[in-house]
């Protein structure tokens, strides 16, 4: 103990203990001595007393106000103050952040929900065409094989000199009891006056219904049995009960075409 | 310092009261940045490091112990340290510069001694140069022994029988003859 304690006292730890420059290890090698042996511990208070007798003696008078500086820089906020503060500004900053990116989030879901049910919209629009389409072609379909039937006969109405441009194809089918017509093309009329299709049955013109374009589209008209022929007037604008015999533009009279049909 | 007023002091510093600051610049002030410009050799920068340093006393107050260390021992670590830390950013940043201004602009030396230190100082400078020396590069320049042993071309042992030697003497120098002295000049 004694050899250590002269070691110790030998060697410049106690100085540097002073000062505070010991290693983690030292030190409390140093303050147990210290603490244990009244040499080393009167050796310690020696050396604090010289140091402070020593540094006395190189003592200067200090600025004039520095005291006060200090004084006032101790009464402002700490420094543990000033990291709240900028733990405040970050955790504001990033708050907004966050706040920013949620809304950013939600924003962008909201484009995509409003996107997807755009898609939907259009991908049941396709579908909606799609049967609508397939409902076209099943008609289509139809009005071919009925067309193709061999009972359907065909008959084509020409204008007289009244409406050269006029061409119009009826399909009749007296075992289906189907008419269909075909307009090819209709002359330009004047804004009061449209074209009107009649069946002669038993006498009695019947209408048939007022011929519109329809771009050489085949459209089903009412079936007149004994029907003997096909007429077509013109007409005022919103069609007529009775026919205008005087107005008579194309004609067709299926009793003479069938007459033809067994002649040739 | 009486061991009443120490006592005084060590308590309002316990108890985070700013009076603790302003009793210790009183009394310690003058002292403390005697040792700030030893280091430094700068008035200027002595008086930040004053400032700084008792910024610091302020913010530990708390963490000292008066079991391991005298009142003024704390404090004297906390300005050297803090003396020797600033003099060493300033030379990182520009050793040369910094050897240039104080070597020809700042003034230092006897000039800025107060006359009622004088006495204390013929006394200090009645110990030999050589232990001077010695004690100045370990307690003020911040130099460990080896340090010093290189600096002074001194070989080590050398150096640690010097810091004995100086330091006994200067026990001589502050023992009870001279604390009247300090006493009488209210030190």
């Amino acid at each position: 103990m004694k050899e250590e304690i002269y070691n110790l006292l030998e060697s410049d730890l106690l100085e540097k203990y002073l000062l505070g420059t010991t290693s983690d290890e030292e030190t409390p090698r140093v303050e147990h001595f210290i603490d244990t042996s009244l040499e080393v511990r009167k050796a310690y208070i020696e050396l604090q007393e010289n140091l402070e007798q020593y540094s006395r003696s190189y003592a200067t008078k200090a600025p004039e106000g520095l005291k006060e500086e200090i004084l006032a820089q101790i009464q402002e906020p700490r420094a543990k103050s000033t990291v709240i503060n900028w733990l405040s500004i970050a955790a504001s900053a990033a708050a907004i952040f966050l706040g920013f990116t949620a809304w950013y989030y939600w924003d962008a879901n909201n484009s995509l929900v409003n996107q997807q049910n755009e898609m939907m919209a259009e991908i049941d629009g396709l579908k909606s065409n799609l049967l609508q389409n397939d409902a076209q072609f099943a008609e289509m379909q139809s009005e071919l094989e009925k067309l193709r039937n061999p009972e359907t006969k065909k008959y084509v109405l020409r204008g007289n000199q009244n409406a050269r441009n006029l061409k119009t194809v009826a399909y009749i089918n007296p075992v289906e009891k189907l008419s269909l017509i075909n307009i090819i093309d209709l002359p330009k009329l004047p804004e009061d006056k449209v074209f009107q299709m009649w069946a002669d049955v038993d006498g009695k013109m019947v209408s048939l219904g007022i011929l519109e374009k329809a771009d050489n589209k085949l459209m089903s008209v009412p079936y007149k049995e004994n029907a003997s022929s096909y007429n077509i007037t013109i007409e005022p604008k919103g069609g007529n009960d009775h026919a205008t015999v005087e107005n008579l533009v194309a004609n067709i009279d299926f009793n003479i075409q069938e007459a033809i049909k067994i002649k040739q | 310092m009486s061991q009443l007023l120490e006592s005084h002091i060590i308590q309002l510093l316990h108890e985070r009261d700013k009076r603790a600051i302003s009793l210790l610049y009183d009394h310690y002030a003058d002292t403390l940045f005697g040792v700030a410009l030893k280091v430094t050799n700068d008035e200027e920068l002595a008086k930040d490091v004053l400032q700084e340093s008792m910024v610091k006393v302020w913010h530990k107050s708390t963490s000292y112990d008066a079991n391991k260390a005298r009142l003024f021992t704390w404090l004297f670590r906390i300005t050297r340290n803090t003396a020797i830390d600033k003099l060493r950013s300033l030379k990182n940043k520009s050793e040369k510069e910094i050897q240039l201004e104080v070597s020809s602009v700042y003034s230092i030396g006897e000039n800025t001694y107060q006359p009622e230190h004088l006495d204390v100082k013929n006394h200090v400078n009645s110990l030999e140069e050589k232990y001077q020396v010695v004690i100045d590069a370990l307690f003020f320049q911040g130099m460990t022994q080896q340090e010093a042993s290189e600096a002074l071309d001194v070989p080590l042992g050398t150096i640690k029988s010097r810091l004995k030697i100086g330091l006994r003497e200067l026990r001589k120098i502050f023992g009870p003859e001279a604390l009247v002295i300090l006493v009488m000049l209210g030190l």
